[in-house]
């Protein structure tokens, strides 16, 4: 269960963007703990455009490593959800 | 000399370009501004984007695919001649090194739809 409102709600915005995002996807098929390879087919170009569309959107900058190693939407929403709270030019 | 690695991707030309129009930051995550552009400084065609796209995917499985290589630490540039050549830094020169990687070869190809390429890393 996502912890916080905040990660609900960002967890929600999360599933918006990957519908958005990911051809032939639609949000009902996106669940909390979908794998975004093996359960959403989310290819290597699918992750980067969701990585780049989520720094555009909420204006962070995701690490290519750590994009490497998020691989359920709820590791996402988790680590959306300290981004966002964490002060502008914080250090990782 | 021998061969450290081998990769092979393609990328299917259409799905990228919608890709780079629906998420225009995509194109600065995966190419650096000298790929982006012709010599005569025009846009290059969304058909040999998607070959250097497939390129930098090749070039990741070459080395073993690990995480946290950075796609803009891979640069597809082009000789005199016209032949497609490889330029690596920062993490991707550093795992080139763990792996003794002293050089590159790249071929690309676009052809129905779909953009091709092939890498192999010598040492």
């Amino acid at each position: 269960m996502p912890s916080t409102a905040d990660e609900r709600q960002l967890l929600d915005e999360l599933r918006d963007l990957l519908a958005a995002t990911v051809e032939d996807l639609t949000v009902e098929e996106i669940g909390p703990d979908s794998s975004l390879q093996d359960d959403l087919g989310v290819d290597s170009l699918a992750r980067l455009e969701l990585v780049a569309a989520i720094e555009d959107r909420w204006q962070i900058e995701v690490p290519q490593e750590q994009a490497d190693r998020l691989t359920t939407v709820r590791q996402i929403a988790a680590h959306l959800a300290e981004a966002v709270a964490a002060p502008a030019g914080g250090t990782a | 000399m021998s061969i450290i690695g081998v990769g092979i991707d393609v990328a299917e030309v259409e799905r990228f370009g919608a890709a780079l129009e629906r998420t225009p930051a995509l194109a600065g995550r995966l190419f650096l501004e000298s790929e982006l552009l012709l010599p005569g400084g025009e846009r290059r065609g969304v058909a040999s984007l998607a070959a250097r796209f497939a390129a930098k995917e090749a070039l990741a499985k070459a080395l073993g695919a690990p995480a946290g290589l950075l796609w803009t630490d891979a640069e597809v540039w082009v000789e005199a001649g016209g032949r497609p050549r490889l330029r690596v830094t920062g993490t991707v020169a550093a795992r080139a090194a763990e792996l003794g990687v002293a050089s590159w070869h790249v071929s690309l190809s676009h052809d129905a739809g779909i953009a091709s390429a092939v890498v192999i890393a010598e040492g």
